[in-house]
């Protein structure tokens, strides 16, 4: 270090010292809270990745999710959602299968095929099976000119184990892989989410990287293939590969977005926030799920039908509710493994899927707002915030910001967040409101220490 | 203020709710009269105000603003009324506002049992309690515990000369004969039509205690299998025994296990 350099911060020190000094007594804490408030929101933005900070954003986002789940606020879907739900009554009905019939599924499919939904999503694990063949018997005449209404979407597993010299695992085999390759209304489709540490369900992998041969596989997601089937692509999942991709020696890295036919972009790399589930479809909301409107009326934005009533119907409505539709074909009892945790509740996977496409359907991808703007409605917030601790005892001040913040922050951040916007400016707010109250706390304590009780009282 | 003024309307309104069939034992049997008249099928969909007529032996569910209301020719024909369906911000804050206050702790304390066990795959496998490994102290018989519509073929030693006799036991598992087969390291291979799945055993001799005294011990250990990815896991389990008591699953296990001594 030069000479200069110390007195130069001695200088700075004695100039910013002797402008503190002739701040009125009054307005210093406002000033540190400002300052205390500012460097939160610049730590916040210079280290996103943070635990902490994933952390606060994570219990803000399950905040806002529970707040406008199954409201207008939430993502609206493009077309209704309709469950075919293999539940507790069905499973017992059927005599407790270790493994969902295939023969069952295969009817139940014959069935919503002659309703002609968009899309039928079947969540059932199809590998390592052999007892297929009525399955195979359905799916091989879906083909032709009727069969392009409906996009039929199988769940594609991973192995456990990592083959030698990979990162990556490797798909597993399916009996109707051959039938699935051959036929251009049948497609495979990732239904993997990797749980955060508490276990609950956040965030989607639009796309998943596998191991077959010593080359990489992608296969997308079942939300981003639904939404692809829907609108078309402009590229392929491969060719938004990072140009360092090592193979299967890497977890896949995109560089790039793609298009879908209607004009909206999916960025497939991203921040982690990008790639945050907004959960729409609560399970079993009590007064039912909110409509949408479709094909000139407004009908619930998803409706669960028990498996066995679907397959003891004579005949479905034509015109109804199907037509058009995307169905999914899943279980919720108990005993199907496959129930989840999320920030809205337990539920079935089959329901985590059909909130992933509603949310990719219906939100652009959860976005941060630009720095500045961030920078802006917390420097307000915190002005604001700063003044009433001023002006008020620490009591009367937190109410009355939290009452604001409830009144006036907490629209605006619905308002934001169903345009898919996360401005978060709880962490800031609550740390002014903390100093604050510390600040008046030590205070009040070390004059009990100076005057005693009685000199304080008096 | 402009976000507020937007935002505080919808904040307290629900959407208008439309009835959908989820059931229909006979749709010839009926009709959803409004404007025009149509068959009450399953998935068609009934506006506020239509009205379902229900012929006798006929019965319809109607999924409505989240309730499910049957419909037969004791209460037909059945109007729809006006309702809202989904849920509002301000009903969705009082809710949270509940459960953290915990109003609502009593339907959180809604009995749920939860079995600590895991599918295996296809026919053989099953249920396992976790964390155990395959060190089992010898015992005169061996129950299999697999999927109940399975039947284990053979079990054979490698190394042992002859395949182990069985005896089938209740549905869902299966008693090997082990007493001819001495303490060892072992792999065992459990068949069930073209499949076998090979399992690493230590079969060890009954454990003593510090005085010498051999720890008396009931006849019987049980075995039960899980896939593991592309390996074959054995989660299984002598301690189970000594658990039995203690643990609700142990305890369920031991219910099948029982009538087979």
């Amino acid at each position: 270090m030069t000479k200069s350099g110390p007195s130069a911060v001695a200088a700075l020190y004695h100039w910013v010292h002797g402008k503190w000094t002739l701040l009125p007594a009054r307005w210093r804490p406002f000033v540190v809270n400002l300052l205390v408030g500012m460097a939160i929101v610049v730590w916040i933005h210079l280290n996103p990745d943070s635990s902490m900070v994933k952390r606060q954003q994570d219990r803000g986002l399950d905040w806002l999710s529970r707040m406008v789940t199954n409201t207008p606020y939430a993502p609206q879907p493009d077309q209704p959602v309709v469950m075919v739900d293999v539940d507790s009554a069905t499973y017992a009905q059927w005599g407790e299968p270790w493994l969902t019939p295939a023969d069952r599924i295969a009817r139940i499919i014959a069935l919503l095929l002659d309703a002609e939904p968009a899309q039928i999503l079947v969540d059932f694990d199809l590998s390592r099976r052999t007892d297929l063949a009525p399955l195979a018997d359905i799916l091989s005449r879906h083909q032709g000119g009727k069969a392009a209404k409906t996009q039929l979407i199988f769940m594609k597993t991973q192995a456990s184990l990592l083959p030698a010299n990979s990162r990556l695992p490797a798909f597993r085999d399916s009996a109707l892989d051959e039938l699935v390759a051959s036929n251009d209304n049948l497609h495979w489709a990732a239904p993997l989410y990797r749980p955060d540490p508490d276990g609950v369900i956040r965030h989607w992998q639009l796309v998943i990287g596998g191991c077959e041969n010593d080359r990489l596989v992608l296969l997308p997601s079942v939300q981003l293939l639904s939404v692809m089937l829907s609108d078309g692509v402009d590229k392929s999942l491969e060719a938004l590969l990072a140009p360092d991709q090592q193979g299967c020696l890497a977890m896949p890295h995109f560089s790039g977005r793609i298009v879908l036919g209607s004009g909206k972009q999916i960025d497939l790399a991203g921040e982690q926030l990008q790639h945050r589930i907004v959960f729409a479809l609560p399970p079993n909301p009590e007064s039912g799920y909110f409509p949408v409107d479709w094909q000139g009326r407004a009908v619930p934005a998803l409706t669960i039908l028990s498996a066995r009533d679907v397959l003891a119907a004579k005949r479905f409505s034509t015109g109804g509710l199907l037509t058009g539709a995307i169905v999914i074909i899943g279980a919720s009892h108990r005993d199907s493994g496959d129930i989840h945790l999320t920030p809205v509740g337990q539920m079935p996977g089959s329901l985590v899927l059909a909130n992933s496409i509603t949310a990719l359907q219906g939100l652009d991808q959860v976005q941060r707002p630009p720095f500045v703007l961030i920078l802006l409605v917390d420097l307000l917030l915190i002005l604001g915030v700063s003044w009433l601790f001023v002006v008020m005892s620490p009591f009367a001040a937190t109410l009355v910001s939290s009452a604001v913040i409830a009144l006036l922050v907490v629209p605006f951040s619905l308002l934001a967040f169903s345009q898919g916007v996360w401005l978060d400016f709880a962490l800031p707010i609550l740390a002014v409101q903390m100093r604050s109250v510390f600040a008046k706390a030590t205070f009040s304590y070390h004059k009990v220490r100076r005057k005693g009780i009685k000199g304080v009282l008096k | 203020m402009l976000a507020v003024v937007m935002v505080l309307p919808s904040l307290v309104a629900a959407g208008q709710a439309v009835g959908v069939i989820v059931a229909a034992n006979n749709p010839d049997l009926a009709t959803i009269a409004g404007d025009d008249e149509r068959p009450a099928s399953l998935f068609a969909v009934i506006q506020p105000g239509e009205r379902v007529l229900v012929a006798p032996g006929g019965k319809v569910t109607i999924r409505y603003a989240g309730e499910d209301v049957e419909v037969s020719p004791a209460n037909s024909p059945y109007r729809l009324p006006v309702e809202a369906s989904g849920d509002t911000v301000a009903g969705n804050m009082l809710d949270w506002a509940l459960s953290v206050l915990g109003a609502t702790d009593a339907e959180r304390e809604e009995p749920l049992t939860v079995a600590m066990a895991s599918r295996g795959f296809q026919s053989l496998s099953l249920y396992y309690v976790s964390p155990f490994d395959n060190r089992l102290q010898r015992r005169d018989q061996m129950i299999l515990i697999h999927e109940r519509g399975a039947k284990v073929d053979s079990v054979r030693v490698d190394g042992f000369g002859q395949d182990l006799p069985l005896t089938p036991g209740q549905a869902g598992m299966t008693v090997v004969d082990m007493r001819a087969l001495p303490a060892g390291n072992y792999l065992v291979h459990v068949c069930a039509g073209q499949r076998c799945l090979p399992v690493s055993l230590n079969w060890m001799d009954p454990l003593q205690k510090k005085g010498g005294e051999v720890s008396v011990l009931p006849e019987l250990a049980a075995l039960a299998l899980i896939r593991d990815g592309d390996g074959l896991e054995l989660e299984g389990v002598q301690q189970l025994w000594s658990i039995r008591a203690s643990t609700e699953l142990a305890s369920a296990l031991f219910t099948r296990l029982i009538p087979v001594e």
